[in-house]
């Protein structure tokens, strides 16, 4: 089995070995890419379309991509992607916040059975839909790709503070959004 | 500590993202106060089922082919500039040719730091961490993640026999949340090897296994080499006589509690011989 060079075209334009470092680097990403597309944007073709234009994005500018946290930094660029998308679509509006849960912050903890029978299935996938874009993107990173505080940040382009507060809220959000929901709808 | 202030802290305590003092202190508050308990429980409890896997989108096989076919696509054509406001390639062709009597001093100099500064064994290190990561990748790309199926290790461990000159230790983590997927051959430092995959969420983890020198000392628990490399975190350590790498894509601390679990769990006692 033959070895492969390393990084042996750093400097020199090529093409190939661009290519098979991209892919090494940040192909493995993919379904990282796409989930995080998909919860952002709520409907799998947009999510779709979004991932290949941020792949292609992250390919043109991968020569500026200095190693270290691949993940991070496509996820970075799909973020992005998605923004634009949601700006260019709305004419600039950001989504507004469902008014009747607004003075909702759920903090008492719940008798643990209702809770947990709301958090079966569909109810969860669809109160998580229902969050603001800010706490759902924050939700998404740590639960589902288990990302610290820090690459959080990084992602997001806010402080390690702001995502502790935007966590606590959304989980804060969750849980009412939950509580609320009729009951009955949770059979797997 | 009070209810107030444990319950600020409360999120990041369960996101193991709180310093060792305020943890601590975290601690004995919920040992005595079972509203802040409850609320933990709450917190892990939304946290199991959200990070359980279901509601994991992962990318559809032809969305995956067609980006492969852009990919191809893109790097084929002739360099151009992106759609943005980066210089035109004529130009910046002519600014890296002035650049590079700079850039090759520069990296004479680094180049002298890193073999004078670095242990020299990281030379060895850094080939055998690019090995390690292209077998990783290799086998997520080309659908040959196992050439045998886990969950079951009994099944597993007989089937290196004949194929590998040694016997590897395999371990099932499968209550602890990283299932084993199976195994399969690997070639890596010039010899056949035991590869273990173990699937956390939508990831798996890659265990490359093989005898060490004589000599080799094992690493104490806790002191195992974690790198991070290209976006893979990859764990480096000797037991029992053996080499061992982990390398995946998730989360570092979730790796390294996989590396603790792993060489914690009692191996396999063979069935028969």
């Amino acid at each position: 089995m033959g070895h492969e060079e390393p990084d042996a075209h750093r400097g020199r334009p090529d093409p190939q070995g661009s290519a098979a470092r991209f892919e090494t680097a940040v192909l493995p990403h993919l379904d990282a890419a796409y989930n995080l597309a998909r919860w952002l944007m709520r409907r799998s073709h947009d999510a779709e379309d979004i991932v290949q234009e941020a792949t292609l994005r992250a390919l043109r500018s991968f020569d500026g991509f200095r190693g270290g946290d691949a993940r991070s930094w496509l996820l970075t660029i799909v973020r992005n992607t998605c923004y634009s998308r949601m700006r260019a679509e709305r004419g600039g509006e950001t989504p507004a916040e469902p008014e009747q849960l607004q003075a909702i912050t759920s903090t008492a903890p719940a008798p643990p059975a209702v809770l947990e029978r709301q958090m079966d299935g569909e109810s969860l996938r669809e109160a998580i839909d229902q969050l603001p874009i800010d706490f759902r993107e924050a939700l998404v990173l740590r639960e589902m790709e288990g990302m610290s505080y820090k690459q959080i940040a990084d992602v997001t382009g806010v402080a390690v503070g702001t995502v502790m507060s935007r966590l606590s809220r959304a989980r804060g959000r969750l849980k009412a959004i939950l509580l609320a929901a009729p009951d009955g709808g949770g059979s797997r | 500590m009070n209810c107030d202030q444990a319950r600020k802290l409360l999120d990041a305590y369960a996101d193991g993202e709180l310093d060792a003092l305020n943890a601590t202190e975290v601690e004995s508050h919920i040992q005595s106060c079972p509203t802040c308990a409850a609320a933990l429980a709450e917190l892990q409890s939304l946290h199991r089922a959200m990070s359980a896997g279901s509601l994991y989108y992962a990318a559809p096989a032809a969305l995956r082919t067609r980006i492969a076919s852009a990919v191809a696509a893109e790097t084929a054509r002739p360099a151009r500039p992106p759609t943005g406001d980066i210089p035109v390639p004529v130009a910046r062709w002519r600014l890296s040719t002035a650049f590079l009597a700079v850039a090759a001093c520069a990296l004479l100099a680094v180049g002298l730091l890193w073999l004078t500064v670095w242990q020299p064994s990281r030379g060895v290190q850094s080939a055998m961490l690019d090995e390690v990561i292209g077998a990783h990748v290799r086998s997520l790309m080309a659908a040959h993640l196992v050439d045998i199926h886990g969950p079951d290790q009994h099944t597993i461990k007989p089937w290196f026999n004949g194929k590998i000159d040694f016997a590897p230790d395999v371990r099932n983590l499968g209550p602890a949340g990283f299932e084993l997927e199976g195994g399969r051959l690997e070639y890596l430092d010039g010899r056949s090897v035991a590869a273990l995959i173990y699937g956390r969420l939508k990831h798996h983890i890659n265990v490359f296994i093989w005898p060490a020198p004589d000599g080799s000392s094992p690493t104490p628990v806790g002191e195992e080499t974690a790198i991070s490399r290209q976006g893979y975190t990859i764990i480096h350590w000797v037991q029992a006589g053996m080499n061992y790498w982990a390398i995946s894509d998730i989360a570092q601390p979730t790796l390294v509690e996989f590396v603790g679990l792993l060489r914690a769990t009692p191996s396999v006692q063979p069935a028969t011989r």
